[in-house]
């Protein structure tokens, strides 16, 4: 019980702790610090090794003092964390370098009460370990339910409060284990940690945002306040209103209009949408000044597909143009539900219209399942005013690969659009994977006649594209060019354009962009794509980084160009995630090394025990991290997927560990486990994506069983092999198993930050292949092994 | 007495030691930052020799203050890298009978800057704070023609329109119609676009025949991006 307690504290301090650096800071490096802190596990590992005995001897008393303290840590962790002494601002990481310092007391902050718990856990492994089937059991349903708990939290506790809530598992479970020896300290120790975690709940710590996050900059306007805050399980949904809030996305020059004043919504800090109100008496709307103008210029558009509506800024311009059906798809459940009910005023009721019908799920899933044609099909405004910093290159996209751009099409009518817009940003990354995408779609649904379906206008901020299933009439090209003289605004693509027209009102000084753009809709589309120093190959739903546009052999020339301290403002997300990679290996290395010294480098079957808990981390965190990617677009909510792909496949996995106790303790039988799990790893690499694909519009309880069963099968063969492989390792050299034990803890982290890139890099499909070499590579090491030590 | 006079003396010494130091720095800033990089406008890089940086950063920035990047000044804004001011008010071709707004007064820098070269320069800050802070500084470095207000920049400063430039140092992601009113037939106006931190892309607008033009700016002049091969 307190195993399975301690378990469930340590995944959901996790969790929330990622939901806390996340709002006060930004999610890469809210999973930089958590990697690092994981290697608590590592850490414990290589602790019990050195001091094996000693621990084991007085681990009545230490177990419940480690729990309590793992609680307790975790709420000064955060307690300290926020206060002035260790208060980092990760945008200023590259610019001053006290921010490293500031950084690392952090890092140690958090990785002490993982180190506590972990070795806690650690202790009662080594010494049951001819239990270790059970106690692995407890551990793994432990942190199985962690993560449901958590994820079902996330809606009523604030960031600040969800850590401190979840480190009372931890005290907790090491109250359970007093006894009548250590009753008074432990009761003692258990009350004083109650106490602070009661107080640090009544007087959570303070929230405050990195100054550059956008949040914090518009809370300097004047009058700025924050009208309505809720929690939720995509983050903290903030409204605010201000004097200066105002929204109109690269507004043409020729407006001599008022840009209204409006509250604008935050998620997380980062600025998710403004509250328009538009109302039928209004004459116009403000996008009629903006190039998203431009799918409304070539006919009257009724029935209109808004996928991340976000706000709803889209759905009242749809309405404004006098569409009569508009579905209006976002995954965001908070803010959608909210628009409902407390903002339902500040939009003008805008979901209340009889042309709206809002679906709460992610784009794709609703294009799997919709059976409806339309005659317009709208994307999310790709990129961010003047180029991103590369924040969101490690976030899967689906809307953006090209099999969302087929199945768009599939649900076009006849004459129907399909449109996207994009912010110009230097050097030239978003409009060009943009073009490239769309490029690639025309090959496959109109080849040889592109040009005829196309038209793109750029004004002096953003780009927005049309691709009409018809090829667009000499009335459409004429209405398009009209309005570029009207507004000021200049054609990119048009059946006919004559070179001159591209630069009328806009020009650049930098005219390659055009080049560019002529070359991806060319046939030398590819020697583009390896000549450009950014990647701008269309994503694909086996690698859905629309915004990862870093190529590492570019950055010295990147370097040279715009200087070393601006370069990681340009492809930051991608830069972190290599960073933290680096740090991991160089860590574990010395974690996995250490303890060597203590039980010697040679003999006692080391080389095996490195290779089979390796590969067993490995396989185990690549084979999550494909499951819970591939859920998301079968599930159509990130949340919610990964919570219930974290927890089938650890209480599966648990069950595994459990059975694992009876099996038959041979070479035969032990091989047979990890073949069946390389060839089912095999088997999903090759058809889980096109199979999920095929089911993605059953209805919500089939899909719910299908992938119980995708999950749970693999899985709960998956909990086998570990505590098989430490009580053999009992039998070989019982002194090495806290050290196999801390080499898969390791190995497991270092797993998950590499599975981030090599996802990016190379593909889901390759992930999972890798994932079955390395559970081949564990059978093969059953060969290294004599036979006699089986029996 | 003598003790006295010995240690005013010392700390004279150290001051304009200091002094030195800093105008050296300066010097070299305009050399290798600025000159290189293509600005020629002698008015411009004058102004920025004569402008003391140092004095327009925060104190834990001090020693940062003629490095090539931008630098933190409270409030999540920050004093321009220096290439981009004189980027910007060789942009606007300043001339001495200009007069020019400038919004988004931050430290009071470019402000500064302005004040050297053409007749009156008018700056609106948002945030209180740092338009009282940059008034302060501005009047005890004896910048007689700027005038600091604390406002919506978005309005523009119409009792003093037309201008013949307009200088927006806060990037919006729309340009306020107010400023394009404001701007005087044949003025230009010059808009950084991106967050300050980034590299950041400049971009002009031009008042001409009644129409308004836009140039896209890249931000290193002389290098332009390229594909690799």
């Amino acid at each position: 019980m307190a195993t399975a307690l301690l378990s469930v504290a340590l995944i959901a301090y996790q969790i929330a702790i990622i939901q806390l650096l996340s709002y006060v800071q930004w999610h890469h490096y809210a999973n930089m610090v958590i990697s690092i802190a994981l290697l608590g596990f590592g850490a414990a590992g290589t602790f019990l090794s050195l001091f094996r005995q000693k621990l084991l001897n007085y681990s009545d008393r230490l177990l419940p003092l480690l729990m309590i303290a793992s609680g307790l840590l975790m709420i000064i962790a955060v307690w300290i964390s926020r206060s002035d002494v260790a208060r980092f601002d990760s945008w200023l990481l590259f610019v001053d370098k006290s921010q490293w310092l500031a950084l690392f007391i952090n890092y140690l902050l958090f990785f002490i009460p993982f180190f506590s718990g972990a070795l806690a856990l650690g202790i009662i492994f080594v010494k049951h370990v001819e239990e270790i089937g059970k106690f692995y059991f407890s551990n793994l349903i432990g942190s199985g339910i962690g993560a449901m708990l958590t994820a079902a939290l996330a809606g009523f506790f604030f960031p600040n409060t969800l850590p401190v809530v979840m480190a009372l598992m931890a005290i907790a479970a090491g109250t359970i284990l007093v006894t009548q020896k250590n009753k008074w300290v432990i009761i003692c120790c258990a009350m004083s940690a109650m106490a602070l975690t009661i107080y640090k709940i009544i007087r959570p710590v303070d929230l405050t945002l990195s100054e550059y996050k956008n949040l914090s900059r518009t809370l300097n306007l004047p009058n700025a306040r924050v009208t309505l805050k809720r929690p939720g399980p995509y983050g903290l949904v903030e409204v605010v209103s201000a004097d200066a809030l105002r929204y109109a996305p690269g507004l043409s020059l020729v407006f001599s209009g008022d840009v209204p004043v409006e509250k604008e919504v935050f998620n997380n800090g980062d600025w998710f949408g403004p509250l328009v109100s538009w109302s039928r008496k209004d004459s116009f709307h403000l996008l009629d000044y903006t190039t998203m103008a431009l799918p409304y210029l070539v006919k009257a558009q009724k029935k209109v597909l808004v996928l991340h509506a976000g706000t709803g800024l889209y759905v009242s311009h749809a309405l404004s143009r006098g569409a009569t059906s508009i579905d209006a798809v976002e995954p965001h459940q908070t803010v959608s539900r909210l628009l409902f009910h407390e903002l339902a005023n500040d939009s003008d009721s805008l979901y209340f219209h009889p042309e709206v019908n809002v679906h709460i799920t992610e784009p794709r899933t609703f294009l799997s399942s919709v059976r409806k044609k339309y005659d317009l099909i709208l994307l999310p405004v790709v990129g961010a005013f003047g180029g991103g910093a590369g924040l969101y290159a490690m976030r899967e996209e689906y809307i953006l690969t090209k099999e969302a751009f087929l199945q768009m099409w599939d649900l076009l009518e006849d004459d129907g659009i399909i449109s996207i817009s994009t912010w110009m940003d230097y050097p030239f990354r978003n409009p060009l994977k943009v073009t490239a995408t769309i490029a690639e779609l025309l090959e496959t649904v109109q080849p040889g006649a592109a040009s005829a379906h196309l038209a793109a206008i750029r004004s002096w901020g953003t780009v927005s594209f049309l691709l009409k299933k018809s090829p667009l009439s000499s009335s459409d090209t004429s209405a398009i060019r009209h309005f570029c003289n009207k507004v000021y605004f200049d054609p990119l693509l048009l059946p006919g354009l004559a070179t001159g027209e591209r630069t009328a009102y806009n020009e650049m000084s930098d005219t390659s962009f055009f080049s560019y753009v002529d070359e991806l809709l060319s046939s030398n589309r590819q020697q583009l794509y390896e000549d450009y120093d950014f990647y701008i190959r269309p994503a694909t739903d086996d690698k859905p980084y629309f915004s990862q546009f870093l190529r590492w052999k570019s950055l010295p020339r990147l370097a040279a160009i715009f200087g070393t301290q601006s370069v990681p403002f340009l492809e930051l997300g991608w830069l972190i995630a290599a960073m933290t990679f680096f740090q991991l290996s160089l860590l574990a290395l010395l974690l996995i090394i250490v303890p060597l010294f203590k039980i010697g480098w040679k003999g006692g079957y080391k080389f095996w025990t490195w290779l089979y808990f390796s590969g067993l981390g490995i396989g185990y965190m690549f084979f999550e991290i494909v499951l819970m990617q591939q859920f998301i677009l079968f599930f159509g909510s990130p949340v919610y997927a990964a919570a219930l792909v974290i927890a089938a496949m650890l209480i599966a996995s648990g069950a595994g560990s459990y059975y694992s106790s009876r099996l038959q303790f041979t070479r035969s039988a032990l091989s047979r486990i990890l073949m069946l799990i390389t060839s089912l790893l095999l088997l999903f690499a090759l058809f889980l994506s096109p199979f999920l694909q095929s089911i993605s519009g059953w209805p919500a309880v089939a899909k719910l069983v299908v992938s119980f069963v995708v999950i749970t099968f693999p899985s709960f063969l998956m909990g086998m092999p570990f505590p098989t492989g430490l009580r053999l390792l009992s039998r070989l050299e019982g002194r090495n198993t806290a050290w196999a034990w801390g080499i898969n803890g390791c190995i497991s982290v270092i797993s998950a930050s590499l599975a981030a890139i090599l996802a990016v890099e190379a593909g889901f499909k390759v992930m999972v292949f890798v994932a079955a070499l390395a559970y081949l590579g564990c059978f093969f090491s059953f060969y290294l092994l004599p036979i006699s030590k089986f029996k | 007495m003598k003790v006295a006079s010995l240690l005013v003396l010392a700390l004279w010494l150290f001051i304009f030691r200091k002094q030195q130091d800093f105008e050296k720095q300066r010097d070299e800033m305009v050399k290798s930052q600025i000159e290189k990089r293509g600005v020629k406008d002698p008015a411009t890089l004058a102004a920025l020799r004569k402008t003391p940086r140092h004095l327009f950063v925060p104190a834990n920035s001090l020693g940062d203050a003629y490095d090539d990047r931008p630098l933190p000044i409270g409030y999540g804004q920050t004093i321009s890298q220096p290439y981009i001011v004189a980027f910007m008010t060789e942009l606007i071709k300043p001339q001495p009978t200009h007069r020019v707004l400038e919004i988004g007064t931050g430290s009071g820098y470019q402000a500064a800057i302005l004040s050297g070269i053409v007749k009156e320069v008018y700056t609106i800050e948002l945030i209180d704070s740092l338009a009282s802070q940059a008034k302060t500084r501005l009047d005890k470095l004896t910048y007689k023609n700027v005038t600091v207000k604390t406002g919506d920049g978005y309005y523009g400063w119409k009792d003093k329109s037309p201008f013949d430039a307009i200088v927006v140092t806060a990037a919006a992601e729309h340009v306020p119609p107010p400023l394009i009113e404001q701007l005087k037939e044949g003025g230009r106006m010059i808009i950084p676009v991106g967050s300050p931190f980034m590299v950041q892309q400049l971009m002009l607008v031009e008042k001409k025949d009644g129409k308004v033009r836009t140039t896209s700016l890249m931000p290193v002049r002389f290098v332009p991006f390229k594909r690799s091969q």
